[in-house]
């Protein structure tokens, strides 16, 4: 769509049609454009909700009141499936270790906005963009607390620096924690400005975190493998006990980059023998688990050997399988 | 089938391959000669919520989004995912499941219990019902991903293209390592979609 809309092209296409209608998701931009220019001949929000995506069902609701076939949510239960993070996601060991340290933790739109949803229920905002590190230093002031900032790496380098320059002008002290998977995760692997890669694919210089965010001015800064659970939590509570900003880095590769998918790794499976059926393991949401039984079971086409649940397991019933 | 347009649904959990089914299939139709277009929803594609993806297909298509309760052929490469979305099937229509239970993990606190009996609940709503064990099938070919092709070969016999086409189009899609385990997954799909022919005679 151009801005500012094709005015005259509109106006001769209202003009030579006897009934229009405005059907845009969300607010009202494109009708009240158009009504500014004086026209008033038009349908729009009084007839498409201003709620939620739009669907032909919706647009066939508020246009002609026909209502779609309903679901069959009331006759038996349509038990439901939000997105996990996948088998072996860097973000799954940090959010076990948030959610055990029970922080306060601000973020904002990315994979690891996932870490609002059970089991971890650790992220507890989400706004814009590069949002959740100025949350989390307003918080930090109004509660009095250990407030952790989360963000994505691709995030972080387009929203998060003002802020955290921000943080350390204004003499805060929270914690952020950059979870550098090395890619955009959500919208489908695109590189950006600390990939080491050219959105064509060129090799180019790839953003040191750290000194970058030395140059800001956080003297605190730790890298850290979201899957070795011990030392995530060991940094994440030497950080927060600081009285000055601190800035973790999360590293490792998104699971789903196909140089992390097909290389070479091993496979684990419960040893039945071993495991008490205590549930600690479950505790990470990982897909590739089955619990549905007594006892967990690994699927091994999906297992990615992260270990993490072998981490957990306080009875070595989780056992490698097979290269 | 409304102006001659095809409608197809896909659906199953992230990582199944449900995407791919639908790109193949838009892909073949266009090969065909066909007009084609689809939508999906994107995200949570490979991160194990709940995935769909809409196909449709014929001489002139103008949206990409099946109307709910018009769709005639909708392939669920899950049980429970072929519950939520069965009510997009017109009555009488056809729904293809891959029998396979992907239990939602999330639910720590409370575990919810897994729907029993989905497919003779479909059937009695009216759909026309089949259920082929892709899983299994796709482990003797020895590779289990391959599944989401086995329903897409079995699918195909319901649909008017060539099978030359499919293949064509298996071919530009996926790599040489990969592209011979899949056709052979495809013809697969529709050697069992022949073999139940005779069966129900």
């Amino acid at each position: 769509m151009s801005l500012p809309l094709p005015k005259n092209k509109i106006l001769n296409f209202i003009s030579s049609h006897k009934n229009i209608y405005i059907i845009e998701e969300l607010e009202p931009f494109i009708e009240e454009y158009i009504r500014s220019w004086g026209v008033n001949n038009i349908i729009g929000k009084e007839k498409i909700t201003n709620i939620g995506e739009l669907s032909p069902e919706v647009v066939a609701k508020g246009l002609k009141n026909i209502n779609p076939p309903q679901d069959f949510k009331n006759e038996i239960d349509v038990i439901p499936r939000p997105p996990l993070m996948c088998p072996g996601c860097p973000h799954t060991g940090l959010y076990y270790v948030l959610r055990k340290l029970k922080l306060t933790v601000t973020g904002d739109i990315g994979c690891y906005t996932l870490g609002t949803l059970p089991p971890f229920s650790a992220l507890d905002t989400t706004f814009c963009m590069g949002a959740g590190i100025g949350n989390a230093f307003g918080m930090s002031i109004a509660l009095k607390n250990d407030t952790v900032a989360v963000i994505g790496d691709s995030t972080f380098l387009h929203a998060g620096i003002p802020s955290l320059i921000d943080i350390v002008y204004n003499k805060g002290f929270i914690t952020v924690i950059i979870c550098d998977n090395k890619t955009t995760g959500m919208t489908g692997h695109q590189d950006h400005p600390g990939s080491g890669f050219t959105i064509k694919k060129e090799k180019t210089y790839a953003i040191d975190y750290k000194k970058l965010v030395e140059a800001v001015g956080i003297k605190f800064v730790k890298k850290v493998d979201p899957h070795n659970l011990k030392e995530m939590e060991q940094i994440v509570k030497e950080a927060i006990s600081l009285n000055e900003p601190a800035v973790i880095i999360s590293e490792r590769p998104c699971a789903m980059l196909p140089q992390v998918r097909y290389a070479k790794h091993n496979v684990y499976s419960i040893n039945k023998e071993n495991c008490t059926g205590c549930k600690v393991c479950y505790r990470i949401g990982c897909p590739a688990m089955d619990r549905s039984g007594d006892y967990p079971e690994i699927d091994i086409d999906r297992c990615t050997g992260c270990t993490l649940c072998v981490q957990l397991c306080k009875f070595d019933a989780i056992k490698v399988m097979k290269n | 089938m409304e102006n001659g347009v095809i409608n197809l649904l896909f659906a199953g959990v992230g990582g199944q391959g449900v995407l791919l089914a639908g790109e193949l299939t838009a892909r073949t139709a266009i090969d065909s000669g066909f007009d084609a277009k689809k939508s999906e929803v994107h995200g949570v594609a490979q991160r194990g919520g709940s995935v769909v993806s809409h196909v449709r297909f014929g001489k002139k298509v103008y949206s990409p989004l099946c109307w709910c309760g018009k769709v005639d052929i909708f392939l669920a490469f899950e049980k429970l995912e072929a519950l939520r979305w069965g009510y997009y099937v017109k009555k009488g229509g056809k729904i293809l499941v891959n029998n396979q239970k992907i239990q939602p993990a999330q639910f720590l606190e409370k575990p919810v219990s897994y729907p029993e009996n989905i497919l003779t609940f479909l059937t009695n709503k009216g759909y026309d019902v089949y259920s082929v064990d892709c899983i299994e099938k796709a482990r003797e070919l020895g590779n289990v991903r391959v599944f989401n092709v086995i329903l897409l070969g079995f699918a195909s016999k319901f649909l008017s293209m060539k099978e030359d086409s499919w293949i064509r189009t298996l071919k530009m899609n996926f790599s040489e390592k990969l592209y011979k385990i899949n056709e052979k997954a495809f013809l697969l799909g529709r050697e069992i979609y022949e073999k139940r022919k005779i069966k129900r005679g």
